[in-house]
């Protein structure tokens, strides 16, 4: 079933001003098998990539071998040379290309590049992979998950060996991950090895031979997956058992704070109802795409709708901009923290305040540090915010901090309704479940959390309500303690 | 043909030949053979530096000292001129050395040192053009020697000498763009800089060589232009830099990096040379040149991305049964 090992990784370390990222960890993979690698947050797994990739170069004393034979990569393209692509979860792709010029790029070092050969190397790959696309089409215009296609078709034109997946599935639709499994089972079978980083345990069971497992930059074990299950993985990434607690069959649901009247926006949302009550966290699902962003948006005054009545505490208000929103104590959590939520070269403190400048001021109508400092030590005791630095830059807290000062820099508004986008995409299971309870404590005060989630355990975990979306209407809504998980899914995938 | 009208190009070459279409039918002193021929030649090593900041911009880059090292290679071919040994090989030999000193001077200090362009090339534009000032004392080098004159002669009384020059290098640099290695690296570290590290690209190679590239041009457009004038000015020339950003990005070079093509900055450069001239034959005062420039550089430009988002706008919406 599985091939021979042909690359090694022994006694690998790489240390950083401070920090030991990785710690004597090893590493090998076998031809044709998948081998899914991973850990926490921190863990040392994307230093372990960039290694492998050639970006970053290990300590003295590391060993990567290949067929028996030592080897160094000074740069990526060694590593490229020696038949190791990496798909960032980025992509690392170039938007301004075609489809054919992305794949065939660093094909052609130094002769003349021959744009018929590029055309036919391009389709070659995408057809190996079963994908039709036109190849002369430019990648901007993609959806994420065809580009990540894309990316694949790039490293496989290359006569990779192995092919280094960073959380493949992490913006893909439950579909387009079906598509990407058969994709690798393809790979597989033409003998490609493929290294799988995910967050996502039930996907790393599904696709994984094997499953290598860092913890705190030490290697901590390889296993055959089919000698372990959930908990005994768990265990191996945190030293002790986690698993989501679920958090709501205690409820704090009170009386009705907002209630949605079939409002509609052409290509975005369509005749969306429903209610909301303090104390209750309602969650939106459903796959990406199916237009849940779009209408939690409609409420923070960034995608007004074309028709339809929105009322609060029993009054129909308007939302039509941000400003509208807030004065209506509503506050939003985007998805994407380091685009729309952080700004990430301010301090903590900055960014916690900026959002409340008036209630900082001091005298002559100037910010007043103290009570600047005042009020950020207060969320960071509030939320446990790690290190409780308020003058270290966003970007050198951990991901886990950073949704946390995301959360903190919209709870100094004192919102009676929170909108949270995907609180917990990207961050580790300990961080999940602190993030979690978070938002559990703050129903206690009365608040109502709309909370938009791809994650099935997630939502039945912590919500009380959940509402499945499908191409931009409604298509179920239901209580998540009694609730049938399995007809939820199905409700969103197959609309049935 | 349906992609050839969806390209940037296109729009802007429609501008050019509506506008010219207008000063042939106001003016008949527009669409005479000396008046094209001083057109094109006018601008020509304005249109050799535009080919450099074309490469430039696509990386993501800038190079304000484009027109300081013009004028700091012009002072010293001038003076060059003069020598004993100075002669049409010589000096052309000359016009890429100095050219790709400054050139690797600016490119050096951007790509091994890390430091924003704009700052390298301001400080450069300050410094190349601060030597030649004070070498010269700012005199006029005057009456340069025929045979470099001849450089920019018209063959055959119809063909002057720059719009070939000009012709070859946008030739050679759209291939360089098209066909070799370095020119994909170049749109691949504009389009996205760190897929293009990890894609192995060396892309302080890629960088250094691009603005190495534009002071070689930046060189030869020297020698055109002392050429074209007989004479030498080192306080000439001033600000030209602009002119020659102006005419790459209503070419449809991306000032934010990542495309940008010959064929356009060629169309840019003729576009911003019609105006200049139609101003002329309409009897209007020149004074009015820059106020026209501007108000044709944010409506190329804002058509664009009026386009652009629109094009986005439908690639997100999502299907309602």
């Amino acid at each position: 079933m599985h091939g021979d090992t042909f690359l090694r990784l022994d006694h690998i370390s790489m240390t950083f001003p401070g920090i030991k990222a990785l710690d004597d960890v090893h590493l090998d993979i076998r031809e044709g098998e998948v081998h899914a690698l991973i850990g926490e947050n921190g863990a040392g797994k994307s230093t372990l990539i960039k290694i492998l990739s050639g970006v970053q170069q290990p300590d003295p004393g590391s060993q990567i071998t290949i067929d028996g034979r030592q080897v160094q990569f000074q740069n990526a393209n060694d590593s490229i040379q020696a038949g190791i692509n990496a798909i960032y979860q980025d992509l690392s792709l170039f938007p301004n290309l075609t489809v054919a010029e992305n794949i065939t790029l660093g094909q052609f070092k130094n002769k003349k590049i021959d744009w018929k050969e590029s055309d036919s190397i391009a389709a070659e790959a995408l057809g190996r992979m079963g994908v039709r696309l036109d190849p002369h089409q430019l990648l901007g215009n993609l959806s994420v998950a065809k580009q990540q296609l894309i990316a694949i078709a790039r490293a496989i034109s290359f006569h990779s060996r192995l092919l280094i997946m960073d959380e493949p599935t992490a913006s893909l639709s439950f579909s387009e991950v079906e598509t990407l499994y058969s994709i690798i089972e393809k790979l597989k079978q033409e003998n490609i090895a493929v290294l799988f980083i995910s967050h996502k345990l039930d996907e790393v069971f599904q696709v994984s031979d094997r499953i290598t497992v860092l913890r705190d930059g030490k290697f901590i074990g390889c296993e055959d997956t089919a000698r372990l299950d959930n908990n005994s993985l768990v265990s191996m990434m945190v030293g002790r058992s986690v698993t989501y607690i679920a958090l709501n069959a205690q409820s704090n649901v009170g009386e009705k704070i907002l209630e949605v009247k079939n409002i509609s926006k052409k290509g975005n949302y369509k005749d969306i109802s429903f209610a909301l009550h303090k104390g209750e966290i309602l969650a939106f699902t459903g796959l990406v795409g199916a237009g849940r962003s779009e209408t939690v948006k409609a409420l923070f005054g960034l995608n007004t709708p074309e028709s339809g009545e929105i009322w609060l505490d029993g009054k129909k208000v308007e939302l039509r901009s941000v400003p509208q929103a807030l004065r209506n104590k509503i506050a939003f959590i985007p998805e994407d923290r380091h685009a729309e939520g952080l700004v990430l070269n301010m301090s903590m403190r900055d960014n916690l305040t900026i959002s409340v400048l008036r209630n900082i001021l001091g005298r002559g109508g100037l910010i007043d540090n103290n009570k600047a400092d005042e009020l950020s030590e207060r969320y960071v005791s509030i939320l446990s915010i790690r290190p409780s630095q308020i003058e270290k830059p966003a970007k050198d807290f951990s991901g886990g901090n950073q949704q946390k000062i995301a959360i903190a820099k919209w709870l100094v508004t004192e919102p009676d309704i929170l909108i949270i986008d995907e609180p917990t995409h990207g961050v580790d299971i300990a961080a999940k479940t602190e993030i979690h309870k978070l938002l559990k404590d703050l129903t206690k005060t009365g608040m109502a959390i709309i909370m938009v989630s791809s994650e099935w355990q997630e939502v039945f975990a912590v919500s009380d309500r959940v509402i499945v979306m499908r191409h931009g209407r409604i298509v179920h809504e239901e209580n998540t303690v009694t609730g049938n998980q399995e007809l939820m899914m199905k409700k969103a995938i197959l609309g049935v | 043909m349906n992609r050839l009208f969806e390209r940037r190009e296109a729009g802007v070459l429609c501008i050019l030949l509506v506008l010219g279409i207008a000063l042939a039918v106001y003016s008949p002193a527009f669409l005479t053979q000396v008046n094209i021929k001083n057109i094109l030649v006018n601008n020509s090593a304005l249109a050799i530096m535009a080919v450099g900041m074309t490469l430039v911009l696509i990386t993501g880059g800038i190079d304000v000292s484009v027109a300081s090292q013009m004028m700091f290679s012009a002072t010293l071919l001038a003076e060059f001129s003069f020598l004993p040994f100075a002669n049409p090989f010589t000096i052309v030999l000359a016009a890429i050395v100095i050219g790709a000193v400054t050139g690797s001077i600016n490119g050096l200090l951007i790509s091994h040192f890390n430091i924003d362009p704009i700052i390298i090339t301001l400080g450069t534009n300050s410094i190349y053009r601060g030597i030649i000032l004070v070498y010269t004392s700012g005199r006029w080098i005057m009456n340069l020697p025929g045979w470099f004159t001849a450089f920019s002669k018209t063959v055959g009384g119809v063909l002057p000498l720059p719009v070939v020059y000009v012709v070859l290098l946008l030739v050679l640099t759209a291939y360089i763009l098209r066909y070799t290695s370095f020119g994909r690296a170049v749109y691949a570290c504009g389009g996205n800089v760190e897929a293009a590290r990890r894609a192995g690209i060396n892309v302080n190679r890629t960088i250094f060589r691009t603005y190495a590239y534009t002071g070689v041009l930046c060189g030869i457009a020297g020698l055109v232009q002392d050429s074209i004038l007989g004479n030498c000015q080192p306080a000439g020339s001033n600000g030209w830099e602009m002119n020659v950003i102006a005419a790459a990005v209503i070419g449809g070079t991306n000032i934010l990096g990542g495309s940008g093509t010959m064929a356009g900055t060629a169309i840019g450069v003729l576009l911003m040379g019609v105006i200049e001239n139609g101003l002329v034959v309409a009897h209007v005062p020149t004074y009015w040149q820059k106020l026209v420039y501007g108000v044709i550089i944010i409506m190329t430009v804002t058509i664009d991305i009026l386009r652009k988002n629109r094009a986005d706008a439908g690639h997100q919406l999502i299907e309602i049964d």
